[in-house]
């Protein structure tokens, strides 16, 4: 297994953690990205946040990771800060695999990324409200329609 | 440099899940039932409550009143005494629910979920757990309990995906069914399910339209389409003698997308000059007593029966709808049959004989259009809907329960140049519920819909990035009215709509003026591109 393979599992291993017991065996285990879509976000989307994170954190790659990862634990029972506190633990996990990275610039860019990750964050709780907001809406429309014709 | 300054705990603590002990969160669960409508309906304890007070003002009896009425089912139901004997807790049900994959919550595994009801049973109704208590596996029925039963009898859409893997067939949602009875004999409820409910029990519909506002409904309806097509629809209305009753979910005349769908009814029924009649008193197929109890569920539905025979029909037919179908299909018959006063439904355009649906003489639009469409009775241009390329959700009751699996892909494969499945492990049988069925819809209850959503949302996303898909084609209710929502949040730019609706579009009628738009008004678009057309300058 690769540094970076081993940085990968750790961080994964790390996140789920923060899942009943009883459930981080299952997200761990089933691969099936239908079976288990919790467990398959958070796998793929790390695996990228890292490569870039270890490589040229470029936006365009970083961004949707991001996005995915937060959209699922915005709605799951967390805090904000365990929604992104996954972000943090990349520090300890990369310093106990890879001493040799320059730990100043890793840290900087974990930083950035939850930067990056409250933003998101708050993005999904305000969408939370606007798609409520539009559910009502849609509800009304055709009453609203009829009202326009009687007027 | 370590991560030592992040003090924040990131474990949850570690507990057994025989502790009965719930977070009443925000966004988490559905509001109390307003007193007026328990009352409106003769149910017990009617009062003003909140699920996240301490107090919830149960009757001073209120154990005896879920023993009594656990007995009394046990009696009663010969499934509920099994489901409560023979689960083997293999695990094989374990990873199949919603909400499960989406909160990762394990008491929403279905057999923990059933084990909130079964510990209880064990402990009053199995000599080892008198006697011995929690050491057989039996559990104290405590108000926490209570408490603990109303947040995850509620976070079960009764969808029944779980009854497809378990090896002895327990069917989880019966359990959720009789969980949600007891409940209800305490005032334990909803608001999302018993105001509809007695809305419906007083005016015959969940959202309380009154026959006048029914008629003019449809013939608003009728207007738009005349817009569309250049065709004026008869709308009849309680019409005595008709040969086949329509009956329909009343969200399809007042809200949208479903209302689209409507105008799809309304254009086939023209089309091939069906002799039917809507009726405003039957003027709905859903019925959210299947959601509070089965005495409920046998009142609200009683209607459709009477109307059928005051009206004098032959047959019924019945529009795009979910749990409607669970029980017109499943129980309506034992409950307020036998419908001996009607005849096996015959299309009359293709003398088809549906024989199977003999015993309720009631069939799902579905199979008619697609009986239909096999003997060449109607003439399509899917170029009309290449605007949507399109994928189907198989909505959970007539998937799982009745099996309707093959009509609607035959219909829309007719109607629509560009369909895709989703993947095999999320449709027909083992299809993703939308997490908003069996009454928990209410937009209070927003958050916990979205981790139920997300397993279908997880599918939906897949083809849209794998073909482009754009357009997610459903034939219930609360599919149409959730399901845009869900979208929203979890795969923007798609959007819902009924398989009616599609055939609305595609439908050449005839005497039709050109058409510039389809049913929602929108102009009607070119196929989508392959790869993005050039920019064309403005001007």
């Amino acid at each position: 297994m690769s540094t970076e393979d081993a940085i990968l599992e750790r961080w994964f291993a790390r996140t789920v953690e923060a899942y009943p017991g009883e459930t981080v065996l299952f997200l761990t285990t089933e691969r099936d990205q239908f079976r288990n879509p919790v467990g398959h976000i958070l796998r793929e989307n790390l695996e990228v946040l890292l490569r870039e994170l270890l490589g040229g954190m470029e936006l365009s790659r970083t961004k949707p990771a991001l996005e995915a990862i937060i959209r699922v634990r915005a709605v799951q029972d967390f805090t904000a800060t365990q929604a992104v506190g996954f972000i943090f633990m990349l520090r300890s996990v990369v310093g106990e695999f890879a001493p040799e990275h320059d730990v100043l610039s890793i840290g900087q860019k974990v930083d950035q990324l939850a930067l990056m990750a409250f933003d998101e964050y708050v993005r999904c709780r305000e969408k939370l409200y606007e798609i409520r907001l539009n559910e009502s809406r849609r509800a009304l429309s055709v009453p609203a329609a009829m009202a326009r014709v009687g007027s | 440099m370590t991560d030592d300054r992040h003090q924040i705990e990131q474990k949850p603590p570690r507990s057994d899940w025989r502790d009965p002990a719930v977070e009443f969160r925000k966004g988490t669960y559905c509001h109390s039932a307003g007193a007026k409508y328990v009352e409106a309906l003769g149910l017990p304890n009617p009062r003003d409550w909140n699920p996240a007070d301490a107090d919830w003002k149960l009757p001073p009896d209120w154990k005896q009143i879920i023993l009594d009425g656990m007995a009394e089912r046990l009696e009663k139901y010969r499934s509920f005494k099994l489901f409560m004997d023979v689960c083997v807790r293999c695990g094989a049900c374990a990873d199949k629910c919603h909400y499960y994959l989406g909160s990762s919550d394990p008491k929403n595994m279905p057999m923990v979920r059933a084990e909130l009801i079964r510990s209880v049973y064990r402990r009053y109704f199995t000599p080892a757990g008198r006697v011995f208590g929690s050491l057989a596996g039996g559990r104290e029925l405590t108000e926490e309990v209570i408490k603990e039963w109303f947040y995850y009898f509620y976070q079960c859409s009764e969808c029944r995906r779980c009854s497809v893997f378990c090896p002895f067939g327990i069917d989880t949602a019966e359990i959720t069914m009789i969980g949600r009875e007891l409940l209800n004999l305490i005032g334990c409820n909803i608001n999302w399910v018993t105001k509809p409910a007695a809305d419906c029990f007083r005016v015959g519909n969940h959202l309380g339209i009154q026959p006048h506002a029914f008629k003019d409904s449809l013939e608003f309806a009728a207007d738009e389409l005349e817009e569309v097509t250049g065709i004026k629809v008869d709308i009849p209305i309680n019409r005595k003698g008709a040969e086949v009753l329509f009956v329909m979910p009343s969200a399809d005349y007042f809200a949208t997308p479903h209302y689209y769908t409507l105008l799809g009814y309304m254009s086939l029924f023209h089309e091939i000059g069906l002799d039917f009649t809507y009726s405003a008193y039957a003027s709905e197929g859903g019925n959210f007593g299947l959601f509070s109890s089965h005495e409920m569920m046998k009142r609200l539905n009683a209607k459709i029966y009477d109307e059928a025979r005051r009206l004098g029909v032959k047959w019924i037919l019945g529009g795009e709808c979910g749990h409607m179908w669970r029980v017109l299909h499943q129980y309506m018959e034992t409950m307020n049959g036998p419908a001996d006063f009607l005849e096996a439904p015959v299309s009359p355009v293709t003398g088809t004989r549906f024989d199977h649906a003999r015993s309720t003489s009631m069939v799902h639009i579905c199979e008619f259009t697609a009986d239909l469409l096999y003997h060449d009775k109607l003439k399509l241009d899917p170029k009309r809907n290449d605007k949507w390329v399109v994928t189907y959700h198989d909505s959970c009751n007539p998937a799982r329960g009745m099996g309707l699996l093959e009509e609607p892909r035959y219909v829309l494969k007719r109607a629509c140049n560009q369909f895709h499945e989703m993947p095999e492990n999320t449709i027909r049988e083992q299809t993703f519920c939308c997490g908003s069925g069996s009454g928990l819809g209410t937009d209070e209850n927003l958050e916990m819909r979205l981790r139920g959503g997300f397993p279908r949302a997880n599918a939906v996303r897949h083809v849209r990035e794998k073909q482009g898909v754009n357009l997610l084609a459903c034939i219930c209710a609360i599919d149409k009215a959730t399901m845009p929502t869900l979208m929203d949040y979890w795969v923007p730019g798609v959007e819902v709509a009924g398989v009616h609706e599609l055939l609305g579009n595609a439908l050449v009628m005839t005497g039709e003026k050109e058409r510039t738009t389809n049913l929602r008004g929108e102009p009607l678009q070119p196929a989508v591109p392959e790869t993005p057309p050039e920019e064309v300058p403005h001007g």
